[in-house]
């Protein structure tokens, strides 16, 4: 689906595509990413998305791994941005925002029963204390909220926040 | 504030493997799920049902659909709708100034599907009303396309041939 991210050299919005990726472009550590998304995406009920520009369409900007646990439980297993939109050289903004948000929309198509709308994270750092930081971002930033065994949840008007911030300004 | 941004961290979101999942984690989302089930209001899950419908119908206007039999009628949306919300077509055709007779020949194309309807389905289901006219628009294309010989003969509007033609 379209999509629009921030330049923030520029701060002019670029159109952009999140689409299904395919096998041989899933990322991998070999290609300085920190998880093994190509591997990860062979996974029973994973389903692996790319970010990608619309002027850069083999360059991918964020990618994300929503699985379905059990086929009934949607979930985000895996989610990173590349290198080159972290921290300091940082090119593009709001790629996580448009993959979470759309995590939430698959959610909301594919969940089964009353895990429709709901979309589980579990936020897994090294460290102690970045884990803590990345949970109030998550909460703070993308409406998850805790629960018990370190699991985080979107769910309901806390999703729907996030298609309207992040996907809706050029819905179709 | 803190000012946090989600790529300050070098690691992002990583949940256990699926292969990993033990029956203790799963054990817990399943029941995380439930009891978040049990707090949400019927209205906000009618809600969650009517905007997966709506998804599934943008994603479909959006793809590249091109084949007879991957064709998803407005009938099978109104269908979906009306089943969430436990209405019958002919309650929702009257609630939309027709009858449930009319309302069928909309719905398989035998009348022209028009604004005044995409505007009434598009209020009564909340659903943006030129999505109707879009995946309307689609389907004639796709069956219009199926059609060869119907699709050929517009090859001739094409202005490259029209300039090589002497202008009366």
């Amino acid at each position: 689906m379209k999509v629009t991210i921030i330049e923030v050299a520029t701060k002019k919005d670029i159109d952009a595509l999140i689409r299904k990726g395919l096998l041989e472009e899933m990322p991998s550590i070999h290609q300085n990413w920190h998880f093994n998304f190509s591997k990860h995406v062979k996974k029973r009920n994973c389903t692996g998305y790319v970010l990608v520009t619309n002027d850069s369409p083999n360059v991918i900007e964020g990618c994300m791994i929503f699985e379905m646990i059990e086929k009934a439980i949607p979930s985000i297993a895996y989610l990173e941005i590349a290198q080159h939109n972290r921290k300091p050289q940082k090119k593009y903004e709001n790629i996580a925002g448009c993959l979470i948000a759309y995590g939430f929309k698959l959610s909301l198509i594919m969940g089964k029963g009353d895990y429709k709308g709901l979309l589980f994270l579990d936020v897994s750092e090294e460290k102690e204390e970045n884990q803590q930081k990345l949970m109030r971002t998550y909460s703070q930033k993308y409406n998850a909220k805790l629960y018990a065994g370190g699991t985080m949840v979107i769910m309901d008007e806390g999703g729907e926040d996030l298609i309207k911030r992040y996907l809706e300004p050029i819905e179709l | 504030m803190e000012n946090l941004e989600y790529n300050d961290y070098k690691i992002d979101i990583k949940a256990n493997d699926v292969n990993r999942l033990t029956k203790e984690k799963l054990d817990n989302v399943k029941g995380i799920a439930n009891e978040l089930a049990l707090k949400r209001l019927p209205a906000q899950k009618l809600k969650n049902e009517m905007l997966a419908i709506r998804y599934q119908m943008e994603s479909y206007a959006i793809n590249n659909i091109n084949e007879l039999d991957q064709i998803r009628t407005l009938e099978m949306f109104v269908e979906q709708f009306l089943q969430v919300l436990k209405f019958t077509k002919k309650r929702f055709a009257l609630a939309v100034d027709t009858t449930d007779g009319n309302l069928k020949k909309y719905l398989l194309g035998e009348r022209k599907f028009n604004i005044d309807l995409a505007m009434k389905f598009g209020h009564f289901f909340h659903t943006p009303p030129d999505l109707w006219l879009n995946i309307q628009a689609k389907n004639d294309l796709i069956l219009l396309s199926s059609n060869k010989n119907s699709y050929k003969k517009y090859a001739q509007y094409d202005y490259e041939l029209i300039s090589m033609v002497a202008e009366p």
